[in-house]
């Protein structure tokens, strides 16, 4: 499913370059974008878990920024009452690498916002703690095997909920969707903004003639672009591309009827 | 009776939750919690002591729609016949729901809620719940016996789903999701061009979609195929 945090923690132990300076135009590997993307998708089920809490009836809470500190020690008293510390460790170890990996490239101006908030909820994550006496106490890595790819659900959502305000809790989770996006797209498995758009015109068949006008080139031109995206994508044709388009949830399904907001849960 | 696809969708819902609660359980199980004593997690006596968990964290008018939701499953479960290869699972996941219904009914705090009319089935599992107390509760042979049993009576599910499809029907769907052109796939089905292409005029019709690229993208979105995995 998503990259393991174990292998987060050996990253960073083979990436001592890696540090928490901002160097701001280094690129990243192909690895290392998998691994922000799958830290991104934890973070943005963390969000939906808290915001379900918050639907059940549970706080809200007045703290608007989940990604600042004063949540974070707040938060690290809840996790440790149910996650045992080696757990915690080896997510204090991998939410510390990811966010090093965060500040040392550029992101377009589009995600930088979201990137930011993303990559300050991981670095007061793992601050927070490697301020909890037992965790600390523990070597780098340790306990990190136990380690699953999504959160643990014995986390108590209710705690952060009672905690934090809905529309912060929401900041943070359209935040984390934005940045898996982008990673996707990075490795090319997730479509630009703009082929979000050229999907969703094949999908409705617009004609083609007014897709190449509208991205101001010819139709030849038109076609060539798209041709290239699915090759990108690894599809044959546009059947078979926006199909793939409607199984990750890139567009909304069928039916499509007015050509317009077909865009999926990804932000564009 | 037969089962239609609109049951086995409502019977889907319930079981793959109940898939994902088992998974969580043993989660907890497997970060040191319990284990306990319960090897009956399909009883009553279980469920009481379930109950009073969930309570912790979600509302009673919640609770009413599980146990309203569970019953009219549990009801329509028992009220048709699946194939005899799954049929003691899908007993087991009706008495499952049953139970789960009787616990909650027998909170008065749920019981005196008045659900809306319109509501509509709950079959999802919240995340809020304290699992690591039900892992206390129970030990993980029973909570694997019921991911398993779950897990046998979605397959069934999701394997006739799709009954309202032929064969001939599926095989087109999937080879036009697999990216087969419209000459490859009719001769790989032993089928002309236009014989094919009245085919999938027909079923874009039953599907009420206008074109092949909706058609399968419908198919898609319903779970009845899927692209395979691509890499680029």
């Amino acid at each position: 499913m998503h990259g393991s945090l174990p292998r987060l923690v050996q990253e960073r132990q083979s990436s001592p370059g890696v540090t928490a300076c901002y160097c701001g135009a280094v690129e990243l590997s192909r690895t290392q974008w998998g691994s922000v993307s799958s830290f991104a998708v934890r973070v943005a089920h963390f969000a939906g878990c808290v915001a379900e809490a918050h639907g059940l009836g549970h706080g809200p809470g007045g703290l608007r920024k989940p990604w600042g500190i004063e949540f974070q020690r707040r938060a690290c008293s809840v996790y440790a009452e149910t996650v045992p510390a080696g757990y915690l460790r080896g997510i204090a170890d991998a939410s510390g690498y990811c966010a090093d990996l965060m500040g040392v490239t550029a992101p377009k101006d589009s995600v930088s916002v979201d990137w930011e908030t993303v990559s300050a909820f991981l670095r007061v994550t793992s601050e927070a703690l490697l301020g909890v006496p037992e965790v600390a106490a523990l070597s780098p890595g340790e306990g990190a095997a136990e380690i699953g790819s999504s959160p643990p659900a014995v986390l108590r959502y209710e705690r952060f909920a009672e905690m934090l305000h809905p529309s912060g809790v929401a900041k943070l989770g359209e935040a984390a969707k934005a940045v898996a996006h982008h990673c996707a797209s990075r490795l090319g498995v997730a479509p630009s903004a703009q082929e979000l758009g050229w999907i969703i015109s094949v999908a409705v068949q617009e004609p083609i003639e007014e897709l190449a006008q509208r991205n101001q080139t010819s139709t030849r031109g038109m076609y060539r672009r798209i041709e290239k995206m699915w090759e990108r994508f690894g599809v044959a044709n546009q059947v078979q591309g926006v199909a793939l388009a409607v199984q990750r949830g890139w567009i909304a399904p069928p039916p499509w009827g007015d050509g317009k907001d077909r865009a999926g849960s990804s932000r564009k | 009776m037969d089962i239609g696809d609109g049951q086995i969708r409502v019977v889907l819902r319930h079981v793959v939750p109940i898939e994902q609660y088992a998974t969580r359980i043993a989660e907890a199980h497997g970060l040191g919690y319990g284990p306990g004593e319960h090897t009956d997690i399909l009883g009553v006596e279980f469920q009481r002591q379930a109950q009073k968990v969930w309570k912790e964290t979600l509302p009673p008018l919640f609770l009413r729609q599980v146990a309203d939701s569970y019953k009219r499953c549990a009801w329509l479960m028992g009220s048709v016949s699946p194939d005899e290869s799954v049929v003691g699972d899908w007993e087991s996941v009706a008495k499952y729901l049953g139970a789960v219904a009787a616990a909650i009914d027998e909170d008065l705090d749920c019981v005196k809620q008045v659900v809306p009319s319109d509501s509509p089935d709950i079959g999802h599992m919240p995340e809020v719940i304290h699992y690591e107390r039900l892992a206390e509760l129970v030990r993980p042979d029973a909570v694997e016996g019921l991911r398993a049993t779950a897990e046998a009576v979605a397959r069934f599910c999701r394997f006739n789903s799709s009954a309202a499809l032929n064969e001939t029907q599926l095989a087109c769907l999937q080879g036009l999701a697999n990216g087969e052109k419209h000459a490859d796939l009719a001769k790989r089905l032993g089928y002309s061009e236009r014989h094919l292409q009245r085919l999938l005029a027909d079923m874009w019709n039953q599907f009420g979609v206008g074109n092949t690229i909706e058609g399968v993208a419908s198919a898609v979105a319903q779970g009845w195929i899927s692209v395979p995995r691509i890499t680029p």
